[in-house]
């Protein structure tokens, strides 16, 4: 009687214990772990499917001889990619052409907008994914850019365009699948101002892969649909690697990881571009 | 006897393991305070709870009435509001605005629709001293949790000095430590969050603010206010200018 008592005793410890965690953050032991810190350099184009198809607009010269030009670039987008319809051909044309002639078009990320959905995975720099039973969230340091995921949710009814658009998303297996929709149209989607029109729709499948030597990596591959700018839906690859933890520090502060801030506002990185305007408030309404 | 006071030693520390280690995957602690939060009232003044004057040092006094003074005629400019650059801690924390707080795995993550600002509260990391901190002086500061029975204690510094601590210009210096209290009240229906600040060079002893939120889990946060851009209506929060 006196062990069952004190096992009994054991049992409502350890579930007093318990009781103070919350059940978003204990339920969700099938989900695959996509927190952490994700990194990669700056975007010379979004990679093409691996298995072949239609992929995304990549520049006329290779990846090496981009990263052999180091910050001095010069991104000049194939615009015969057959996905792109004529008006968004002319566009991406007219951005390379401007570019050569060293007029480069700011990207949006350079002018402290906010970069639209899938040029977000073109952001350089650290990323955080914080992920609950409810939801993905994606920080990134550079101009404190978020993009949350709502997880099992329905999409808002008649999202307003916006520069994010309304996110939901579900695992399938060791995928997390988001769909994006109700999107603005003053967004590229690629580091080559390939436009896209608010008819936009993407579908983005985000998991943990093996790299070299095992390292752990972040795949993202995404699929735009966008009847108004593209001739047929296209897949593109993005893949961070991560840090952090075991693979080293980023940051002293803490001991570990942690995103530094980094505010656009004053100190935008179009690199040869002065005096690019910002977003300002011309209306202050209150303090 | 001695059977006895093994299994209470095994279930006090079995209960305990356990507990540390749900909350250790979890990252949650021991406390809940996600959710979406959103005030019922705005002030552009921050002020002690419970009433009295601010503590000011003379130097801090004569900071603030050139603050004042220059937010009035605009020879000090409001980048806050201007330009969407962080509003900086506590100000951040009378946002007319909705937030939301995401737990997980070793952080507490504060997102805020207004100027699109975020926190990521590492957990249960030892607070370095300032002098570490020199090479990190942002305007949101950097920020350590741990859990104190339900109620999760934030304790921010390593500040610029491009803030202020509220709308009406009160100023600070690089020595700024606010502290917060955070925790739900009202069976879980409201979020109390209650700040003390310390900074030497302005205020001559620590002040605490009050600030109260309610849940609402109906808004979805825009994650792309833009300064220039339409925002949400706010029309709501009683104390923000019609």
């Amino acid at each position: 009687m006196k062990y069952r008592g004190l096992l009994a005793s054991a049992a409502i410890l350890a579930a007093a214990g318990l009781a103070g965690v919350p059940q978003s953050a204990l339920s969700q032991d099938a989900a695959p772990d996509l927190n952490g810190f994700w990194t990669h350099g700056f975007s010379l184009g979004f990679d093409p499917p691996p298995e072949g198809g239609v992929g995304p607009v990549h520049d006329f010269k290779t990846k090496a001889q981009m990263r052999a030009m180091g910050q001095f670039v010069v991104h000049e987008g194939d615009y015969n990619n057959p996905i792109l319809q004529p008006w968004a051909a002319d566009v991406v044309k007219k951005a390379g052409e401007a570019a050569k002639a060293g007029h480069r078009i700011p990207t949006r990320q350079e002018t402290c907008f906010p970069s639209g959905v899938p040029n977000y995975w073109t952001h350089p720099l650290l990323m955080q994914v914080v992920q609950t039973k409810d939801y993905v969230v994606f920080l990134h340091a550079r101009d404190h850019q978020i993009r949350i995921v709502h997880l099992n949710k329905p999409h808002a009814a008649n999202p307003e365009p916006s520069w994010y658009g309304d996110s939901v998303g579900h695992f399938e297996g060791d995928t997390l699948v988001v769909d994006t929709i109700g999107l603005n149209d003053k967004t590229p989607v690629d580091v080559f101002n390939t436009p896209h029109t608010a008819k936009e729709h993407v579908v983005e499948r985000i998991r943990v892969v093996r790299g070299q030597g095992g390292a752990k990596n972040l795949e993202v591959r995404f699929t735009v649909d966008d009847p108004g700018a593209f001739t047929m839906p296209w897949t593109g690859v993005e893949t961070y690697r991560g840090v952090g933890g075991a693979s080293g520090a980023v940051d002293p502060v803490g001991g570990g990881d942690v995103l530094q801030e980094e505010v656009c506002a004053e100190n935008n990185r179009a690199i040869g571009i002065p005096d690019i305007p910002i977003p300002t408030e011309t209306s202050i309404r209150f303090r | 006897m001695k059977l006895s006071a093994a299994l209470i030693f095994f279930a006090a520390t079995w209960g305990a393991s356990l507990a540390v280690s749900a909350a250790s995957a979890a990252g949650a602690g021991s406390g809940d305070v996600s959710g979406i939060w959103w005030t019922n009232n705005y002030s552009s003044e921050i002020r002690p709870m419970g009433g009295g004057a601010l503590p000011f040092t003379p130097a801090g006094s004569d900071a603030y009435r050139k603050n004042a003074a220059g937010l009035k005629d605009g020879t000090v400019e409001d980048a806050a509001r201007k330009f969407c650059v962080p509003d900086g801690i506590p100000r951040i924390l009378a946002t007319p605005y909705p937030f939301q707080i995401f737990q997980s795995p070793g952080f507490v993550t504060i997102v805020y629709e207004q100027n699109h600002v975020f926190r990521t509260i590492p957990l249960d990391r030892p607070v370095p001293k300032d002098e570490e901190l020199v090479a990190y002086p942002y305007y949101s500061g950097n920020s350590f949790g741990h859990w104190e029975g339900d109620t999760l204690v934030v304790v921010t510094k390593g500040f610029n000095e491009k803030t202020f601590i509220d709308a009406s210009g009160l100023p600070h210096s690089d020595q700024l430590h606010v502290t917060e209290r955070i925790r739900t009240t009202n069976g879980g229906k409201t979020l109390e969050d209650i700040a003390t600040v310390e900074d030497p060079v302005m205020f001559a002893k620590p002040w605490s603010a009050r600030f109260v939120y309610d849940l609402h889990p109906e808004v979805r946060i825009d994650t792309a206010y833009i300064c220039g851009e339409k925002h949400r209506d706010i029309s709501r929060v009683r104390g923000v200018p019609k």
